[in-house]
């Protein structure tokens, strides 16, 4: 009765109950980020759907992959470890590591292939065939999104080298993925360095638990070394992914060693206070930090020429493609010229026309910033783009 | 076979094995050091001139009698250092390579205290060996043992040579050597400040240890320590009311102009000035953050494994480790740990603890500092990256031994070839390509400027440039020139910014903040000739002055394939009242 009770609980209640933790990120959904990423809107484009500016309902999609993740593996540890807590506690770690939290804040093609190669290790295949089937999905652009591109060997080391660094994994998080770094935050939350030192020897004594977190770990550096192009918190999900599983032992290690007495409240403790830290900086300043990256900017220009039906036609400098994607998107009867620099100032000059141009350009059409009518900024009032419109 | 014939050749022939890895670190430290990297650099001119005036006169260059403290540019050195390159230069003159003997000397000698603290802690002849081995070809070692701009590597050597001494003072009980500590340590706080950091608390350490450690005459140690760090404080209060006190305002990460205290009054903005906000987004949790960042990254593969091309002169561009070193190098750390914690003798814990110490402190001068992880600063640290690699290296061997031969030979082989290849590529890139590609990190402008005044010296009645080209000039000329103290303290003119002492005329040389060089006026009755030295951009406004017809000679100082911002022409012209802004 107690084994039955047991396997029910492992079967259905934890995996269930890991599902629900992971659709708590429904709550995120409209709230941050409050703007798309151009991944984003160029995948709504390619479905043939047109949506407001103030909808984000397409982000669900993302948080159920991102629920299917701890899921698939608890069941991955679980066939490996043998030991359901152990799986269970892992999953949870992974689940509110800051580093899955900002990556599945969005729909991207990253989390799916996270969410495929799990569900590749679930099967019972054997090792080797796990691995080159999950190495075939993850090179493969219909998955990625992302055409292989190789960086030189040394180059290579050194974007290894810098992935899993640990000042990166715990505290500053990586400064080119902007927008997907949460503010005064590393992929980990700062305690889980202990965790780190002490899952990496405790999972070396566990033989077969050892196997996915290698495994993982070689997809992981195959990722940073065929897409050397795609930012940094992109191309280290497998190997993020890896550390989580190391991490994950090391809670499930301390716990058990320090179950009766006050060392277990205390890791609880910590662990909480962290967490609610880096989900306060995620709330209040994630959208206010990298909105130089998020289409902050782009997006008060749709909301100005919304509010501007005179204007027929936009005009946009050179180099201006993410504009020309997000406003393109939202206002798909706008028609959208783009100009080179010496062009500018005659286009610009048509009726009912809108030009949006960046700051160098202003000198070319004999134009200082202060008489500019229009400004689109970040958030921290630094000014992306100037507007132009005719009389 | 042949790894095992090897072995056998290396332990017949063990001490003239150790001696040839001294002459070639010897060699590696010394080789062309006047020349490699080029200089002096601003830091090396002012430390050298200085020691040159002390060998003269006992006095600095603002005619202080044996300071406590060099005032410098206004950014107080530490004296020891110069004090010690007052011997060289005053055996063998002012040089380049006398200014820069002393470290080269100390990175010579903290070949040996690294072996030694090896051997003290593991007493196994063949880890030490290989420790040897390794530190030679260290990148940061070889490095900071050929600049001189502070004592830093003199500092790194005290405080390897100071902890040598306790190691063989726990193992032997020889109370000279516990004294011998507690001085090297003291010393090293007045030849660079990572000295200041590492230094008082590896005393402390030390104090504590052996009030431990039953001696004869113990109490004499102690009342020693005492007095030694009575002494140390008295000197750093007297630096303190000369102006020492200053460097840690602007080096440091503390105060309410800094980053960290800027982002706490924006993030509390933010957040509205919330409760919550000011709860979550304080000094205490920002500051902690920040020396937390810093701490870590002293042990992060970035700042350990990556090379980085950088603009800084006392920055190495490769990293402590070579990368076939790095894994060794977290794996003995952790072995490390564990023994600590789980052997059972009481001896060997002694000396792990010491040992872990030592690693665990030296990156804290860098975590307090700006621009952290720093190199020079965590240099402290020197020597524990050989340690800890081959410690691990020899548990590898162990593990591998069951293994077949064949595989262990080939994966032996591997990592020796990936080695020494990184190894050649580093010397490759720092006595070549540093030289040729990065001589501008060192001043090479300014430096061919004062070549070109100390020989034109007689030629010429005024030298004069502007702070387009340096901010500090005056001292590239006295340093090449070796000029007279009695000539400085005669002719000098100067004021002070800040505390910050800006020289505006030596003797023949003077020093402006800019040119009007539109506004020339060619007075020919004047007599006398001035030497100019103009930047780029100033070399092309004087080209459309109505004085460029007078110029009696022209000429580049670099040549034209030299990036725009770092040309000088310098222009020599009858004197005449030139416009200054």
């Amino acid at each position: 009765m107690k084994f039955q009770l047991n396997n029910i609980v492992g079967a259905v209640f934890l995996p269930v109950s890991l599902f629900i933790i992971g659709l708590g990120k429904l709550w995120y959904v409209g709230k941050v980020p409050k703007s798309p990423s151009l991944d984003e809107l160029n995948l709504l484009q390619n479905c043939g759907l047109h949506l407001s500016t103030s909808d984000f309902s397409y982000r669900i999609l993302a948080v159920v992959l991102a629920a299917l993740v701890p899921v698939l593996l608890y069941l991955v540890m679980k066939k490996y470890c043998k030991d359901q807590l152990a799986a269970y506690i892992i999953s949870v770690v992974t689940t509110v590591s800051p580093w899955f939290t900002a990556l599945s804040l969005t729909l991207n093609p990253f989390l799916l292939v996270v969410t495929l190669i799990l569900g590749i290790y679930v099967l019972p295949l054997s090792p080797l065939f796990q691995f080159m089937a999950s190495a075939l999905v993850l090179l493969s652009p219909a998955f990625t999104g992302h055409t292989i591109s190789f960086a030189p060997p040394l180059e290579s080391i050194t974007n290894i080298l810098r992935s899993i660094d640990l000042k990166t994994l715990f505290i500053t998080g990586d400064f080119n993925s902007t927008f997907l770094r949460i503010p005064k935050t590393g992929f980990f939350m700062l305690i889980d360095v202990v965790f780190l030192v002490w899952g990496s020897w405790t999972v070396g004594k566990n033989r077969r638990g050892i196997l996915p977190v290698v495994s993982l770990l070689a997809l992981g550096i195959l990722q940073i070394v065929f897409f050397s192009n795609t930012l940094p918190a992109f191309r280290s999900t497998l190997l993020l992914l890896s550390l989580s599983i190391m991490i994950g032992f090391g809670y499930y290690s301390l716990l058990m060693k320090a179950k009766h007495n006050i060392l277990f409240l205390l890791i609880l403790v910590v662990t909480m206070i962290n967490f609610f830290y880096y989900q306060n900086l995620l709330v209040a300043h994630f959208d206010k930090k990298n909105s130089g990256d998020w289409t902050y900017a782009e997006m008060q220009i749709v909301e100005y020429l919304k509010a501007m039906p005179a204007v027929h036609r936009l005009v946009l400098g050179p180099h201006e493609e993410t504009v020309k994607t997000v406003v393109g998107y939202y206002l798909p009867t706008l028609k959208i010229t783009t100009v080179e620099t010496v062009q500018l100032a005659k286009e610009c000059a048509a009726p009912h026309t809108f030009c949006v141009i960046k700051g160098e350009h202003l000198k070319g059409l004999n134009m200082r910033e202060e008489e500019t009518k229009n400004m689109f900024n970040v958030y921290s009032g630094l000014t992306l783009y100037y507007g132009l419109k005719t009389e | 076979m042949a790894i095992h014939k090897f072995a056998e050749l290396v332990k017949k022939h063990y001490v003239p094995v150790i001696l040839i890895l001294l002459a070639i670190g010897t060699l590696l430290r010394f080789y062309r050091l006047g020349t490699i990297p080029y200089g002096p650099e601003i830091d090396e001119a002012s430390v050298g001139y200085n020691a040159y005036v002390i060998s003269k006169t006992l006095h600095d260059e603002w005619g202080r009698f044996l300071p406590t403290i060099f005032e410098a540019f206004g950014d107080f050195k530490n004296p020891l250092y110069i004090y010690l390159t007052s011997i060289p230069v005053k055996l063998f003159g002012l040089s380049l390579a006398t200014t820069r003997f002393i470290n080269a000397l100390a990175g010579s000698l903290a070949m040996l205290t690294v072996y030694g603290i090896s051997w003290q802690v593991f007493k196994n002849r063949w880890l030490s060996l290989l420790t040897l081995g390794l530190f030679v070809f260290s990148p940061p070692a070889i490095f900071f043992s050929r600049i001189a701009g502070d004592g830093i590597m003199l500092s790194a050597f005290l405080i390897s040579a100071a902890l040598y001494s306790e190691l063989i003072y726990l193992n032997s009980k020889k109370l000279r050597f516990a004294v011998l500590a507690s001085s090297l340590l003291i010393l090293s706080m007045f030849s660079y400040n990572l000295g200041r950091i590492v230094g008082p608390l590896l005393f402390c350490l030390f104090l504590l240890l052996n009030a431990f450690v039953k001696t004869k005459r113990s109490w004499l140690y102690l009342v020693f320590s005492v007095i030694l760090l009575a002494a140390a404080g008295v000197l750093i209060y007297q630096q303190a009311q000369i102006g020492g006190a200053d460097r840690m305002k602007y080096v440091g990460i503390f105060g309410e102009k800094k980053a960290t205290v800027l982002e706490v009054n924006e993030y509390r903005g933010e957040g509205k000035n919330t409760k919550l906000a000011k709860l979550m987004y304080n000094k205490a949790s920002f500051y902690g953050l920040t020396l937390a960042g810093n701490y870590l990254s002293h042990f992060g593969t970035d700042f350990l494994s990556v090379i980085k091309m950088r603009s800084e002169v006392f920055e190495s561009y490769y990293p402590p480790l070579y990368l076939v070193v790095t894994p060794f190098y977290y794996l003995g750390l952790f072995l490390l740990g564990r023994l600590f914690f789980t052997t059972k003798n009481q001896r060997q814990r002694l000396l792990l603890g010491v040992l872990l110490f030592w690693i665990l402190v030296s990156p804290l001068p860098s975590t307090i500092t700006e621009g952290a992880p720093s190199g020079k600063r965590d240099l402290a640290a020197l020597g524990s990256f050989e340690i800890v690699s081959v410690f691990a290296f020899f548990e590898f061997l162990t593990f591998i031994k069951g293994k077949k031969l064949h595989y262990r030979a080939i994966g032996l082989t591997l990592l020796a070839v990936g080695y020494f290849v990184q190894v050649g590529i580093f010397l490759s890139f720092f006595f070549h390509d540093y030289m040729l590609h990065y001589s501008y990190n060192y001043q090479k402008r300014e430096n061919l400027i004062a070549e070109y005044i100390t020989a034109h010296y007689q030629g010429s009645d005024t030298f004069m440039y502007s702070e387009q080209i340096s901010g500090r000039p005056y001292i590239y000329p006295v340093f090449h020139l070796s000029l007279s103290p009695e000539t400085l303290w005669k002719t000098r003119e100067y004021h002070q910014i800040d505390r910050w002492n800006s020289i505006t005329k030596v003797d023949k040389m003077k020093f402006v903040p800019a040119f009007v060089l539109e506004s020339f006026t060619c007075d020919k009755t004047s007599t006398g000739i001035i030497s100019l030295f103009l930047s780029q951009e100033e070399y092309m406004l004087f080209l459309s002055s109505p004085c460029a017809r007078s110029a009696q000679a022209s000429q580049s100082l670099l040549n034209p394939e030299a990036r725009l911002k770092n040309r000088v022409y310098v222009i020599t012209l009858p004197y005449y009242e030139v416009p200054i802004k």
